[in-house]
């Protein structure tokens, strides 16, 4: 991509018809976009043309993703995770704690948004902080918070308890 | 008017198995190990996903600590250690990373979090259960391992009450391969035996043994006859023949090297018999051998023997140049005089 292709904007529309102008060099987070314009031959065009439609993001989400793609677009980019790393969940900065602080439906909504449009820091940070939500929950209260019907029988529970002993406090 | 609070809408639909699949996946996979394990305990569903969306054990480690065990067992990007033993797991592990593990004591049972090196470590006292040592050890290695697929395993031990008659076998047949390291293999009593071994291996029929092991059915291959139990002196000479033919790779040094120190664990280690059924070999002629022998040996027993087999030799003035060395662990001789 060119300098002049960084400095250029985009149009992004929205599930429900909102359009949203976005610099090139914010939005290039999305692997999903930057596939879009390369495929379509857009990348160096000087007018990309009609706004991309971004049928599966409302407006309300597809903001909030813009916003955090402003704030991270020029971090650097980040290693490939390795299956040989260990996993942290207590790494998520200050910003992006901001950030999540939303409630349980829009914060799945930005994780399909993020998962949509292939923004990886973003879905990461976001599975994170749902993945903070569990920890240290017991499994009642696991499925309180996410709506999960306890299907096991009394038996099986008590199975699987036992097998888990371990990780009880 | 503001049109519908849209929030209303979402946290009608709100719930866990309202997300596809594979943020269900990625957010599975942010999860620490005891989270991840809670998570499993919600419902059936759940259950299988955590199963379905990770390969779940990928490596299994048991290590011998002194008279402590060790059970490493990686779930995809975690790591749990299970540790049985007297001495203070804290001091065994040396990483940056948070660990969650188990450990237990022939007295007390303790889990928790272990967060870094020389920082808070959140015990949680468990209540103490009428079992051994190995029992529990070989209770959590058998649950852990009726869940695992395609995973390896990789086996340490040299201590006697090596719990491997307890291990369930017939959950391991989904491992895809079994390192046993044979440097530090007993097979006398107390222990797996080698036909053990041998049939778990037949069982499983797993394509990918160790390299030292295959050496090791080399060596049946070419008549050495190997033991059910304990290795005796005749295996001992038919070492050396083979040895001194060129016939056994260098490799094999430190597989016999396990055995000569092990041979009669609960006896005295006759360094007079050993030469006498060793009558005719020219030590003189192989100190490579012995040099190997030392190098990798942590036994001082091998030390003794060989310092043993110098003097019988007239070869004593070898004997001042070994010497043990603190910092790793192993008896080391002068490079020099090889």
């Amino acid at each position: 991509m060119t300098d002049a292709a960084q400095e250029r904007s985009i149009k992004l529309l929205s599930s429900d018809n909102e359009t949203f102008q976005v610099p090139r060099n914010v939005i290039r987070l999305s692997n999903t976009i930057n596939t879009l314009l390369q495929d379509l031959g857009l990348d160096d065009e000087e007018d990309a043309g009609d706004a991309i439609p971004v049928q599966n993001v409302t407006s309300t989400i597809l903001k909030k993703v813009i916003a955090w793609c402003q704030h991270h677009h020029e971090d650097p980019v980040a290693a490939d995770d390795s299956d040989s790393r260990e996993k942290r969940t207590d790494d998520i900065s200050s910003w992006d704690v901001e950030f999540l602080k939303v409630d349980q439906g829009t914060l799945f909504e930005l994780i399909l948004a993020a998962n949509y449009l292939d923004i990886k820091g973003l879905l990461d940070v976001s599975c994170k902080t749902v993945a903070n939500m569990i920890k240290g929950k017991s499994p009642e209260e696991i499925r309180r918070t996410f709506n999960i019907k306890n299907d096991f029988t009394p038996e099986e529970e008590e199975q699987i308890r036992k097998e888990n002993a371990w990780c009880e406090d | 008017m503001e049109p519908e609070p849209k929030r209303l809408r979402l946290e009608e639909r709100t719930g866990w198995f309202d997300i596809p699949y594979d943020c269900r996946r990625i957010i599975i996979e942010k999860m620490d190990l005891f989270t991840f394990c809670r998570f499993a305990q919600c419902s059936e569903k759940c259950n299988d996903e955590v199963k379905l969306c990770t390969n779940f054990v990928k490596s299994i480690s048991l290590h011998h600590f002194g008279e402590t065990f060790s059970m490493q067992i990686e779930i995809k990007n975690r790591n749990l250690y299970v540790c049985i033993g007297k001495t203070n797991y804290r001091g065994r592990i040396k990483l940056d990373t948070p660990i969650p593990y188990i450990s237990f004591t022939n007295s007390s049972k303790r889990s928790g979090y272990y967060e870094k090196p020389d920082q808070k470590t959140r015990w949680t006292k468990m209540e103490e259960e009428e079992e051994s040592v190995a029992m529990i050890f070989a209770k959590y290695f058998n649950m852990i391992v009726k869940n695992a697929s395609n995973c390896r395993i990789k086996l340490e031990f040299g201590s006697n009450d090596f719990p491997f008659e307890l291990l369930d076998i017939k959950h391991l047949n989904k491992i895809k391969s079994l390192d046993i390291p044979p440097r530090n293999c007993d097979f006398g009593e107390g222990f797996i035996t080698k036909q053990q071994l041998f049939n778990i291996t037949d069982t499983l029929r797993i394509p990918s043994i160790s390299l030292n092991f295959n050496e090791i059915l080399q060596l049946q291959a070419e008549n050495v006859n190997l033991p059910d139990s304990r290795f005796n002196w005749e295996q001992v000479k038919d070492f050396v023949k083979l040895w001194k033919n060129g016939d056994l790779p260098k490799r094999m040094c430190s597989w016999k090297m396990g055995f000569i120190s092990n041979i009669g664990p609960n006896e005295a280690f006759d360094n007079q018999k050993m030469m006498e059924e060793l009558d005719g070999f020219d030590f003189s002629e192989h100190a490579m051998f012995y040099s190997f022998l030392v190098k990798t040996s942590t036994d001082p027993r091998v030390v003794s023997f060989i310092d043993y087999s110098y003097s019988y030799f007239n070869l004593f003035s070898f004997k001042r140049k070994f010497y043990f060395d603190e910092e790793m662990k192993r008896w080391i001789i002068d490079e020099d005089l090889c």
